[in-house]
């Protein structure tokens, strides 16, 4: 079938579907893929669209996910041949190093979501993107900073957290 | 997992499964994942998991190493005693793997362990700073007495008198750590057999035995081994061959031929015998133009060229390779050489470190080198001073803050920073 561009639409967990080219989809993420080719043989004799559902994904995730993906995978919409890092002289910025910095400057809940279904996803250029700016929000604040901002309880007895704390004094 | 809703702010790091924390410390450095330790009982159970340990020292090999920094103790209460801490490159104490122990040679050559051996009275131990409690040190002493041909020279009373030193290192075929002892000023020999070596191996673990091994054929300095890569490298010895004491060891018309003196001498310890014998860069004639300023090939810098006066060698190990560091008294330079190929005798100038009158302190003209960090700067450790970086780009020198003690020697650690805190690991999951 080497007709026009195949679109498969994603179902979000509440309910809100997106449509997607199939080629980029199936290159960026390896779960969608993998449910496509499972449909694949019930609808090659119809020209039905597939829509799939993502039921760990809402659709404001959603929908930052797929202008991920758009960016980053679809040839069409690139210039050049930004996922071959190597074919970028030295000391040149990789293309969409402005747009993924960009894309992941948001607020820390909408950060995790990113990185949950990058993962559930399996996107894993999206994976490391987000895991590399949730290690980035890490770095440099104080301990009290980072339970606080991050909402993690502190389980530790006073005894125990002195003693851990002298332990890794040095780190400070 | 359960479909995302909306939360509300400050709830969503407690929600990471652990999994993706897994994947977010694996991006962090050692350092701050230390740090991290004290925010929960998760993160800190994650980071001690071996599995973790392992991961991340993978991925974190060109980190800047820890230091096995050894200072001594001095005080009318304390005698000699020597402590052996783990630092950063700021000179902070990471840990403290022993301390108030009799001074001895320090040893770890880019492994997870320190070899502490006391050349005095023969005895060695080994630390695993991993295992060891702080202050205390999981030690496993080395076996005394020599190997079964050895033990015949003499008496064992007297072959325990003579010096010792010891070289350590790790098979990587194997993965075993083999120790290489040489007794060196044996008392009871014969004039031709003063100032021998003997040389035996161990192989750590189980019922470790002494096992003798031949002799080099040059006269080594037992002191001035290196280990890179499981071969342990020695300078040619130069009380034997110069000096009063050559026409003693070396009688004229022996038929001995004197080797230069940036000769190596290799010892493998996978295959534990010596390999060929290895010319240096200078008495190649690499290093500098002879005076007449002829390159004739035929115009070799002689031995006696070579004089102690002008040149004096180091061996060190460095970016994964012999160094072999030249003081040139006359230039007051010190080059490194690196040897980028054995088989063919390669060595590379890597560094030349020009002590010039104003901007070098005259204890700096004789730097030991440590290793090279990630942009080509130098950490060098200045006999009695302390340590110091180097950077070859400026030229510039910076100091690593140190305690007010006395600082011996300095060797780097291989293992994992991540490993060392493992004192609560029980109680505290």
């Amino acid at each position: 079938m080497a007709s026009e561009k195949k679109v498969v639409f994603l179902r979000s967990s509440d309910g809100e579907a997106f449509e997607v080219s199939e080629e980029v989809i199936s290159a960026a993420s390896v779960t969608i893929k993998g449910m496509i080719d499972e449909e694949s043989p019930s609808r090659a004799d119809t020209a039905a669209t597939t829509t799939l559902a993502i039921p760990n994904v809402t659709a404001a995730t959603l929908s930052r996910v797929l202008h991920y993906v758009n960016k980053h995978f679809d040839a069409a919409a690139v210039v050049g041949r930004p996922d071959d890092y190597i074919f970028c002289a030295p000391g040149d910025e990789h293309p969409l190093a402005r747009f993924d910095d960009d894309f992941v400057d948001v607020d820390n809940d909408t950060l995790i979501d990113l990185v949950h279904a990058a993962e559930y996803l399996h996107i894993k250029k999206l994976f490391d993107l987000t895991c590399k700016a949730v290690a980035d929000k890490l770095k440099g604040r104080t301990i009290d900073q980072i339970r606080e901002t991050f909402g993690i309880v502190n389980d530790y007895t006073v005894e125990e957290e002195v003693e851990v704390y002298r332990e890794n004094s040095w780190a400070f | 997992m359960a479909p995302m809703t909306r939360r509300s702010s400050g709830r969503a790091f407690a929600e990471l499964a652990t999994d993706v924390l897994f994947d977010v410390f694996l991006l962090l450095s050692a350092k701050e994942l230390c740090r991290l330790r004290v925010v929960c009982r998760s993160w800190r159970s994650l980071t001690c998991d071996p599995h973790f340990i392992r991961a991340h020292a993978a991925r974190h090999q060109r980190d800047d190493p820890l230091l096995v920094a050894t200072f001594f103790v001095s005080g009318p209460s304390q005698g000699h005693t020597m402590l052996i801490d783990l630092i950063d490159l700021s000179g902070k104490t990471v840990k403290r793997v022993t301390s108030a122990m009799n001074p001895g040679q320090v040893l770890c050559p880019r492994l997870g362990l320190v070899f502490v051996a006391n050349n005095s009275d023969n005895t060695c131990r080994v630390l695993d700073p991993a295992a060891a409690a702080a202050g205390a040190g999981a030690r496993f002493s080395l076996p005394l007495l020599p190997a079964p041909s050895h033990r015949g020279r003499g008496s064992r009373r007297r072959l325990g008198k003579a010096a010792t030193s010891f070289a350590f290192g790790k098979v990587a075929a194997t993965g075993e750590h083999k120790v290489l002892r040489i007794f060196h000023r044996l008392k009871n020999d014969d004039e031709h057999h003063h100032r021998r070596h003997l040389f035996e191996v161990l192989t750590l673990g189980g019922r470790a035995r002494w096992r003798d091994m031949p002799n080099p054929d040059m006269f080594v300095c037992p002191n001035s081994s290196a280990v890179v890569d499981g071969v342990v490298y020695f300078l040619r010895n130069n009380a034997v061959y110069t000096g009063r004491a050559a026409a003693a060891a070396l009688p004229p018309g022996a038929g001995i031929v004197v080797p230069p003196a940036d000769c190596v001498a290799s010892f493998d310890l996978e295959r534990e015998e010596w390999r060929k014998r290895l010319q240096g860069p200078i008495s190649m004639g690499l290093g500098y133009d002879d005076d007449d300023g002829s390159d004739d090939s035929d115009d070799e810098l002689e031995p006696d060229h070579l004089r102690l006066c002008q040149f004096q060698f180091a061996l060190a190990e460095l970016k994964g390779c012999l160094a072999l560091v030249n003081y040139y008294c006359m230039c007051r330079t010190t080059d490194i050489w690196i040897l980028s190929d054995f088989e063919r005798g390669v060595w590379v100038k890597e560094y030349s470190i020009l002590a010039t009158s104003n901007n070098v302190p005259a204890y700096l003209r004789r730097p030991e080198p440590l290793f090279v960090l990630d942009d080509g700067r130098l950490v060098v450790r200045q006999h009695g001073y302390g340590l110091a970086i180097y950077d070859p780009r400026t030229d510039a020198w910076a100091w690593v803050v140190l305690r007010p003690l006395r600082l011996g020697p300095v060797r780097i650690y291989a293992g994992s920073i991540l490993g060392l805190q493992d004192i609560y690991r029980d109680t505290l999951q």
